[in-house]
Parts: structure tokens; C-alpha cells; sequence
């Protein structure tokens, strides 16, 4: 029973320890920076380079003047695709959804890759809206196999550390075979 | 306070990972420390404890304080977080002594079960003796540290989260190595003289002074992320970088400096250099021995040799392992005289559905019990079953309900023939069932299907009825073939409990049978039993013991596969060719069986239809099925059986390698079965559902007005099914790898014959893994989706 009760507290660990890290996301590369009347803005990107598929970006806020860096401003994130003029997705940064609590973050799953055009709406202390537009170049996806690749190589370590294991012990037991002859 | 100063303070970060880590680290070494406490080690006082709690919060505090976010954005922060983790976690932890605290603070089941034995592993204690060298400790700590500070590397980790955490781990590990050396904590030895420290710690405060005199006189930035990322309280990127340099510099010579007072105090105090670090005193040599007297010698011998016969006299130990027979509730429900019925009805009951819907309904296939519960709900839970605990199914058979009818009806006397006492009827059978399979799509026509289910009745009560024994089972069944051998990766077997308790044993109930209960129909006789291979799990011979000295034993998976190939009793399973045509064929079955799903085989099949039209396409697939199950299968195992014999320089013929060896493929198999089963069951779930609705509303019991609910296996095949089937043949390459080693290798002295005998057999579990894989990529029909037509 208190077997059962350690690997229920491990795997209840595991699971909430793997849902937590696949919320949240972090900074990755500068893919935008510019001013507001208020603030300082910039803008990561990650995965290195953006791909096809789920990427996150995140927005670090600063105050103009001091360089201070502000949480929790209001600010929306919508992408639209290449040759195209309407937004296809489009979500709100928000502080929960990023690992640095200085952060503001994004997640999208993007469909297509090509040259997006990423439109940035935040909200100033007067209540105006500032908004800014850039691109982001989405690579294609790695091939299925590349994504695979960690799961197709998983036996390496196994097979690795038992064939070295092995070679360890069978030259200890060669050591005292040779070594036991001149006991007796 | 500044709002700058407010901003850092309230930047701190939760990561229930490492916080869950760190504390449970903590608690575990506070059981240690207090039961050490008990038992009066006064070695663990206070000041240990507490400098394992600091530790411990250090560890806390680089990865989870403000250090952390303001990391990215300036590399004075980062440079910091470095230096906890490097200059002053490590040091701490090694002070608290944590090895001996820690191991008894484990619960005893992770101490017993996997801290020992690990600790006691040749390889690991041979990996630990190398860290604890002063130049392999050195070296790691100092490549460690440039390398990730070279800016290749460096801008890898500010990119990315996981370098990141790699970069930090990399760290703090070389930091462990190194000041362990340091510190040598109490109660592993020290490997050299005390002395070796001062040019050890020297070297590493002199290649560290070179570093950070170059962070910080340098008027070039090493790391262009920093002149990218918006400015922070107006410190440029190049102030940064020497703020950064000074900031190591200062820190590491510190604790340098420590380190050195610390090792001078104790050459200055003249205590004896491991008990200091609080170690054993130096052991004195043993004498050699050469120098023992003739007559000694043969004491010695003559001791030994008393020792010995003691041992082979010496009552074999009682097996310590889990019985499923002793857990609550299970194993009293499995021990019980009505259970085994009780299940058999049930699937009774089942089968019946099956066939009167399957010969009744409407051949539509994914609304049909018939055409979605044999071949997408059973076979996945079949699997499972096997790999979770042993042959499941066979307990529950159905099949065998027409067989104790027979037997009341015929009192049968017949024997089974002689020339049928083997498996060839059985590997024939499957190949006709495989055949079948492909050539008339029976996973698609619930009308054969419910005839396959009677067929199986009727067999089951002819042969029964006819012949003695489980000859059915035993000879004839091809699911019962299928089980067996599958059954042997099994976790469970049911086996003896005590050795010793069946030397005694005069009336051999188990077999025989006795007042208890009937003895085994399979003709199995418990204390010669290796493996799972015919036993049906009926436990008939739990029953029959009068000593209760039969259970459901969890043995590791791979122990039958090598336990009876290594056996030295003749007449054994692993010697038959029967067998061995039996492992082949569902070993090759299991591959052909799937790749004939995908679209790249099931177009060049119609590409070489369209240049042979005269073939019908039973023909094709019969030609085909032979080729691929039969043929080509033996004919691979006979040249790697040869490659192997002739490499390896064995004594052994051909055909008995190949024999002993065939058993190799049985892990991989299991590993493509499983992967297959589960994702036809993972992603076609949702039939049942649909079938069974359809099934209760012909009978006006429930209402079936929506057809999109057959269509519930139609949706997106999830992601983590993929790396689920990788996983799948993952374990079955690596339990492939292994029992080939084994029975190349019986004992542990590897050598260069066990590499040859060996290398024929890898390579083909590698090929087929290979082919596992590709199989997989390919697009893959789904069972039980035509409900619309499609």
C-alpha cells in the first residue's frame, strides 16, 4: 500500500511537472523592438528559428523614459498570413502564459509557413491604443522524422551504458580469474 | 524602493518541478539526518543540516529568485546565478555529508530495490571512482566552464530554454565533481594526498582568473544577444560584460581562497588526510599471496571445498518476489473456484453477441460488433493484458466451455496422436489465418467473422471431445499460439513459490491432479516449468496443490526468454524447430501483418496485380504470405544463424543456432504487435460506442439517430500515439539486443567470440526495428471506418 501511495505521488508529480512546463513559454530571440509614447517595447520570438507549428511570442515592456520594465500592460498579438490582409489568429499576452514573470506571452499554432505579418496592439495608460505591425518568417517543419528523432534514438542510452557495464564487469572478472590462481 | 528595485523583488518565478525536487531532496535528507541523529552518528550535528537546507535554498535561489528573468536581459544577472551554482551550492552540499543521510532517508522499497542495487553496480561504481580522480574532476569542471562560455554556445543557451537548463545542469554537475575532490565528504575516502588540492585548486583559480580578466578588461562583447535586448538601468552591454567578469572573478577566488585555508588547516593540523574528509583509515596491504605456506594453502583449499558441498546441500533459497495471488482482493477473486467461470460466461456471452450480430446486423463494419469488438477493441486489450500481467485471455477463453461439455459428454480416451505432439499444426493454422485475413479482409466482413467465432466453438468441441487433455489449446489454437508466445515477456508467470517444498512432493498433484482440483491439462509440470510458453493461466495447479505452493509470480520480462534458453535440461522448448517455426512466424507476421496496411505496400501489390491478371488476389496473397512469413523469414535466420556459428567459431550446427536463437525476435515482435493493436484501439475507440448503440436501439432499448457517432474514429490521429509506437519498439529492440546477448553470452565474461556470436543477431533485430519504423511513418488504414461507404 505504501508502494502504491510513492508511485501515485511520483506519477501525480510527473504529470503536473510535464502540464506546467507545456503551458508556459519563454523569451527565445529579439524579433521586434520599438517605442510607444509610454513604453519600450520588444518582442521575442521562439522556437530558434520559428517554424511551422505551435511558437510563442513574448512581449517585454519598459517604461519610456526610465527603462523600467512594467507588468501586466494590456497588449494583443494577431498574426496574418502571408498574402493575406486579414488576421487568422490572434491571442492576448498575458503574464500566466509566460515563464519570466517579466514577461507578457503569446502561443499560436501556426498553419503556414511564409513571411507573417505580426500586429501588436497595446493598450496606453490614457486608454489609447498603440499598434504596430512587423513580419516574422516561418521556416517549414522539420521533417517527421527530425521531430521523432528523440523517441526513434531513445535505446542508444540503454544499449550505451548496459555495453559499457558489461565491458567493466566482465574485465573485473577477468582481473580476479587471473588474480585467484595464486591463491591456492 | 525604486520602482526598478520593486520591479526585481516582485520577478520572482514558481517552477513546481525543481521546487518539488528540492524539497523532497530535503525532507529525505532530514530522515537520514534524524535517524542518524538516533542512532548517536554525532558526526551529523547542526551545522550540516543547516548547510544542506542552504544548499538546497541556493539551488532555489538561482533558479527560481529574480536572478533568473533578468538573466536573459543582463549578463551581470546570469553571470550570478553561474556563480551559485558553481561557487556556492555545490561546496554547501558537500559539507552537509549527504550521501549516508540521504541513502537512509530514503523509504526502504527505493533504497532496497533501486538505490542498492545501483550503488552496487559495477559500472557505476567504476564511473564514481573516475570522477573522484583529481584530473578527471579538474578537467570537467574547466571544460564545463569554457565551453558553454564561448559565444557559440553561449547564444545557443540564451535562445533556447532547453540549452539553457542544459547549460545549467552542465554546470552545477562539473561544480559537484570538482568540490567533492575538494571537500571529500564523509564517508567516501579520499583518492590522493591532501597535498594534490593546492596545485588542484590552484590551476582552477588561475584558468578562472584568465576568464574573467578577459569578461572584464575586453572592449569587444562576447555575446551580441546582450546588445540586442533592451537596455536596463542604463547599464551598456560592454559595462554589463565587465560587471559580469569582475563579479566571477570576485566570487571564485573567494571560495578558492576558502577552499585552500580550508585544505591548509587540515595538513597544518597533521591529521590523517581521509579520516580528516571523513574517511576510513588506509587499509594496510594485504600479504601477498605468494608468501602463504603449502600447507596453508591447502586448508584453504580443503575449506572451500567443505564450503561448497555445504551449499549443494544447502536447501535452494525461497523466491522473494510479489504474488499476485497474495494481493487483497485480486488474489483472492483469481484463487476463488468460481472466478475462472464467471469470466468465461461473461465472454460467453460476448462471443454470442458477436455472432449473432456479426451473422444478424447489418454488414456495414464499424456499426457491427462483429466488425469493430474482435478486431479493434479485443486485440488491443489483448496486448495490454500481456504486458501488464501474462496470458489474460487465455484465462477468460470461451472457447474452453465447450471443451468441459464435450468431456462430460464423451468421457473421452483418445490420446492426442504422437506425430501431432508438436507445434507445426499450429504454425500451419496461423499462416492459413494470416492468409485469410488479407485475402478476404475478414477485419471488414462481420459475417466471416461470426463465422470464424462458431468455427472456433465447434474445433474447441470436436478436438476436446475427441482426445484427452487440452489438445485443443495445446496443438490447434492459433490466438492460444499467439498468447504463448507473447506471454513470455509477460511480468507474471505462474511458477513455484519454494523449490524445496516440491523435492518433497510425493503425489506431484500439479500434474496428476488430486482431491484438491484437477492437475494441468497442458501437461505442464510446475517444477520443470520455465516460461509462460502453454500455459493457458487456468490455474488449475494452484488449485490442485495441497500445499499452496503454486502463485502468479512477477519475474522481469526477459527472464523467461533467457532462463530457457539457457537451461541445460534436454527436451526443452528451445530446442524444437516447431518452436522455433512458431517464434518465426509470428515474429515476421507481426511486421507483415502491419506493413500490409500501409499505402506504399498495398500499392505495389496492386501494381504487381496489374502485371500478373491471371493470379486471383487469394492466390497473390497466399503466394505472398508464404513468401513473407515462411520462406523469406527462415531463409534470413538460417544465413545469420550461419554468419553467427561460423563468426563466432561455434560448435553448433546451423539449424541448432538458428533454433536457439529465434527466440531473440520475440521482444521486437511483441513491440510491433502492441504498437499496432494499441493504435487501432486508440484511435477507433469510439466504435464500440457506435456499434453498441446501433446494437440497442435495433432492440428499441436505446436511440440511434446519429450516424456521425460511427464516425467517432475518424478524427486526428493524437500526437502522442506515434511516439507511443517508437516507445513500443524502443523496449522491444533493446529486450531483443538483450536476449541475444544472453544466450551468446551465458555467463558475464564478455569476449570477442560473445561479440561475433552476437553482432549477425543485432544487426538483424536493428533491420527490423528499422522496417518497424518505416511501417510506422507510412499512412495507415483504419479499421472500421467504411460506415459511410468510404
Amino acid at each position: 500500500m505504501r508502494h502504491s501511495a510513492w508511485q501515485l505521488i511520483l506519477v501525480a508529480c510527473v504529470w503536473f511537472t510535464a502540464d506546467h512546463h507545456w503551458l508556459r513559454a519563454d523569451g527565445g530571440r529579439v524579433c521586434w523592438s520599438g517605442t510607444s509614447p509610454a513604453y519600450r517595447l520588444t518582442v521575442f520570438a521562439e522556437p530558434v528559428p520559428l517554424r511551422q507549428g505551435p511558437i510563442d511570442l513574448s512581449l517585454f515592456v519598459q517604461d519610456s523614459r526610465e527603462l523600467t520594465p512594467v507588468s501586466s500592460v494590456k497588449a494583443t498579438f494577431a498574426l496574418i498570413p502571408p498574402n493575406s490582409t486579414t488576421p487568422l489568429l490572434e491571442a492576448e499576452a498575458t503574464r500566466e502564459n509566460a515563464t519570466s514573470p517579466l514577461f507578457q506571452a503569446a502561443q499560436f499554432n501556426v498553419p503556414i509557413t511564409g513571411r507573417w505579418q505580426v500586429k501588436l496592439v497595446v493598450t496606453e495608460p490614457g486608454g489609447q491604443f498603440f499598434s504596430t505591425t512587423f513580419s516574422l518568417e516561418v521556416a517549414p517543419p522539420q521533417a517527421r522524422f527530425w521531430n521523432m528523432a528523440f523517441w526513434i534514438a531513445m535505446p542508444v542510452v540503454p544499449i550505451g551504458w548496459f555495453a559499457i557495464r558489461q565491458l567493466v564487469r566482465s574485465s573485473a572478472l577477468r582481473r580476479s580469474q587471473m588474480a585467484s590462481p595464486m591463491m591456492f | 524602493m525604486s520602482a526598478d528595485w520593486q520591479t526585481f523583488w516582485t520577478s520572482w518565478q514558481f517552477d513546481a518541478w525543481l521546487t518539488l525536487a528540492l524539497v523532497l531532496t530535503g525532507l529525505v535528507y532530514l530522515r537520514g539526518w534524524l535517524r542518524l541523529r538516533q542512532r548517536g552518528a554525532r558526526r551529523f550535528d547542526g551545522w550540516r543540516l543547516a548547510a544542506f537546507i542552504l544548499a538546497m535554498t541556493t539551488v532555489g535561489m538561482a533558479l527560481q529568485s529574480p536572478v533568473e528573468p533578468f538573466s536573459s536581459l543582463l549578463l551581470q544577472m546570469h553571470m550570478l546565478q553561474h556563480v551559485l551554482l558553481m561557487f556556492v551550492a555545490p561546496p554547501l552540499l558537500w559539507l552537509a555529508d549527504p550521501e549516508l543521510p540521504l541513502l537512509i532517508g530514503l523509504p526502504k522499497f527505493f533504497r532496497r530495490r533501486l538505490a542498492a542495487p545501483l550503488l552496487r553496480d559495477p559500472l557505476v561504481r567504476w564511473v564514481t571512482g573516475l570522477l573522484a580522480h583529481p584530473a578527471v574532476a579538474l578537467g570537467l569542471f574547466v571544460i564545463a566552464g569554457w565551453t558553454w562560455h564561448l559565444p557559440a554556445f553561449y547564444q545557443l543557451a540564451l535562445a533556447s530554454q532547453t540549452w539553457h537548463q542544459v547549460e545549467h545542469a552542465s554546470f552545477f554537475l562539473a561544480a559537484l565533481v570538482f568540490w567533492r575532490v575538494v571537500i571529500a565528504p564523509y564517508p567516501s575516502p579520499a583518492t590522493m594526498s591532501r597535498w594534490v588540492m593546492l596545485p588542484y585548486l590552484l590551476v582552477a583559480g588561475l584558468q578562472g582568473t584568465v576568464f574573467s580578466g578577459l569578461l572584464t578588461f575586453s572592449d569587444r562583447l562576447f555575446y551580441p544577444h546582450y546588445a540586442t535586448v533592451p537596455r536596463l538601468w542604463n547599464i551598456t552591454p560592454l559595462d554589463d560584460q565587465a560587471i559580469a567578469g569582475a563579479l566571477m572573478w570576485l566570487c571564485g577566488s573567494i571560495a578558492y581562497l576558502l577552499a585552500l585555508a580550508w585544505v591548509a588547516t587540515e595538513l597544518w593540523n597533521d591529521s590523517p588526510q581521509p579520516q580528516a574528509a571523513g574517511g576510513h583509515p588506509p587499509r594496510q596491504a594485504h600479504p601477498q599471496s605468494n608468501t602463504l605456506d603449502h600447507g596453508r594453502r591447502q586448508q584453504t583449499a580443503a575449506r572451500i571445498a567443505r564450503l561448497r558441498a555445504q551449499k549443494r546441500k544447502r536447501p535452494q533459497p525461497v523466491r522473494e518476489v510479489w504474488d499476485l495471488l497474495n494481493a487483497p482482493l485480486v488474489g483472492t477473486l483469481l484463487k476463488s473456484n468460481t472466478f475462472r467461470p464467471t469470466l468465461q460466461i461473461v465472454m460467453f456471452l460476448l462471443a454470442a453477441l458477436i455472432v449473432i450480430d456479426g451473422l444478424w446486423g447489418p454488414q456495414a463494419t464499424s456499426l457491427n460488433l462483429a466488425g469493430v469488438a474482435p478486431w479493434i477493441h479485443w486485440r488491443g486489450l489483448l496486448v495490454i493484458g500481456l504486458l501488464v500481467a501474462g496470458n489474460i485471455f487465455c484465462m477468460a477463453c470461451p472457447f474452453t466451455l465447450p471443451r468441459t461439455l464435450a468431456k462430460r459428454l464423451f468421457r473421452t480416451k483418445w490420446n492426442w496422436p504422437n506425430w501431432l505432439r508438436n507445434k507445426w499444426l499450429a504454425v500451419g493454422l496461423l499462416i492459413v489465418f494470416f492468409w485469410a485475413y488479407e485475402a478476404f479482409a475478414l477485419w471488414d466482413t462481420p459475417w466471416w467473422t461470426a463465422w470464424i467465432v462458431i468455427g472456433y466453438f465447434v474445433a474447441s468441441f470436436a478436438v476436446d471431445g475427441l482426445f484427452r487433455g487440452a489438445a485443443f489449446c495445446k496443438y490447434v489454437c492459433p490466438i492460444g499460439q499467439f498468447n504463448f508466445v507473447q506471454s513470455l515477456c509477460s511480468p507474471l508467470q505462474v511458477a513455484v513459490r519454494d523449490a524445496n517444498v516440491c523435492h518433497t512432493c510425493d503425489t506431484k498433484d500439479c500434474i496428476r491432479g488430486g482431491t484438491q482440483g484437477n492437475g494441468c491439462n497442458m501437461e505442464l509440470f510446475q517444477p520443470q516449468k520455465t516460461g509462460n510458453l502453454d500455459c493457458t493461466f487456468c490455474l488449475d495447479c494452484v488449485q490442485a496443490c495441497p500445499r499452496e505452493n503454486v502463485g502468479m509470480l512477477a519475474f522481469v520480462g526477459s527472464s523467461q526468454l533467457t532462463g530457457g534458453a539457457l537451461s541445460a535440461q534436454t527436451g526443452r522448448w528451445y530446442r524444437r524447430t516447431d518452436v522455433a517455426a512458431l517464434l518465426m512466424i509470428l515474429a515476421s507476421a507481426a511486421f507483415v501483418n502491419a506493413a500490409w496496411m500501409v499505402e506504399p505496400v498495398v500499392r505495389l501489390e496492386e501494381q504487381v496485380r496489374a502485371e500478373l491478371p491471371s493470379i486471383s488476389r487469394p492466390m497473390f496473397v497466399a503466394i505472398g504470405m508464404i513468401l513473407s512469413l515462411a520462406v523469406i523469414p527462415a531463409g534470413i535466420i538460417l544465413a545469420v544463424a550461419a554468419v553467427s556459428r561460423w563468426w563466432s567459431n561455434s560448435q553448433r550446427g546451423v539449424v541448432e543456432t538458428a533454433t536457439r536463437f529465434a527466440i531473440v525476435l520475440v521482444p521486437l515482435a511483441l513491440g510491433m504487435w502492441t504498437a499496432h493493436y494499441t493504435f487501432h484501439l486508440f484511435t477507433s475507440a469510439g466504435t464500440l460506442w457506435a456499434a453498441g448503440t446501433r446494437v440497442l436501439s435495433d432492440y428499441h432499448l436505446a436511440t440511434f439517430g446519429d450516424f456521425a457517432l460511427a464516425c467517432a474514429c475518424c478524427g486526428d490521429v493524437a500526437s502522442w500515439i506515434l511516439p507511443l509506437e517508437i516507445v513500443c519498439l524502443d523496449i522491444g529492440l533493446c529486450g531483443s539486443l538483450y536476449v541475444a546477448y544472453r544466450i551468446a553470452c551465458p555467463g558475464h565474461n564478455l569476449s570477442w567470440a560473445v561479440v561475433k556470436a552476437w553482432t549477425p543477431w543485432a544487426v538483424l533485430s536493428v533491420t527490423l526495428f528499422a522496417a518497424g519504423i518505416w511501417i510506422f511513418f507510412q499512412p495507415m488504414q483504419m479499421r472500421g471506418t467504411m460506415v459511410l461507404g468510404g
